[in-house]
């Protein structure tokens, strides 16, 4: 009797949750996963953290290619950006990061060979 | 063994960042002219890559050598 007064007393109670806060909709976590089995809890942790690795790794290529376009594009700053400054800026940009992918296949290669000339 | 390979791949992006770097510098001197790649700056960009790595292998040798 006491648990079923309870789970009634639950309900308005996240009705009010998502009215405070109609943003953040608590997700709806699907019954087979209610009992997360290891495995289960692991690949959530591992998502995570590779999203993460993945925000990292954009936060730095942003931070390398204003450094660098900045460099290339805005010799002497002047009052505004002009439309050449940024026509420069955004082919520099989409260079780099073709450059990037380059850099990374040759590197990827490498680092192949070397493991196969170990081996 | 996933987590191993997944240290490796993260580590080769921060490698290829630190890389793309010292290569652009190297191979893009003048002003940037078109938004893709042409053949001398691919050239360039693989040879950057492997001569850096061959120094990279040279200074360790080099190292170990001073070592003895």
């Amino acid at each position: 009797m006491q648990d079923l007064f309870a789970s009634l007393e639950e309900i308005p109670k996240r009705q009010r949750v998502r009215n405070v806060a109609p943003t953040f909709q608590p997700p709806i976590i699907p019954q087979h996963l209610v009992i997360m089995d290891s495995a289960s809890v692991k690949q959530a942790v591992m998502q995570q953290v590779s999203s993460e690795a993945n925000m990292a790794n954009v936060r730095l290529l942003i931070e390398k290619l204003q450094e660098n376009c900045f460099q290339k594009c805005v010799p002497k700053p002047g009052g505004s950006l002009s439309s050449s400054e940024q026509s420069c800026a955004t082919s520099c940009m989409e260079k780099y990061m073709a450059a990037w992918n380059k850099v990374n296949s040759s590197y990827i290669d490498r680092l192949r060979q070397e493991q196969g000339v170990q081996m | 063994m996933r987590r191993a390979q997944e240290n490796e791949t993260d580590s080769a992006a921060t490698e290829t960042h630190q890389l793309t770097q010292v290569c652009w510098t190297k191979c893009f001197t003048g002003n940037v002219s078109g938004s893709k790649l042409d053949k001398t700056e691919e050239g360039c960009l693989a040879n950057c890559v492997n001569r850096f790595m061959d120094l990279n292998l040279l200074t360790v040798k080099h190292l170990n050598s001073m070592r003895h």
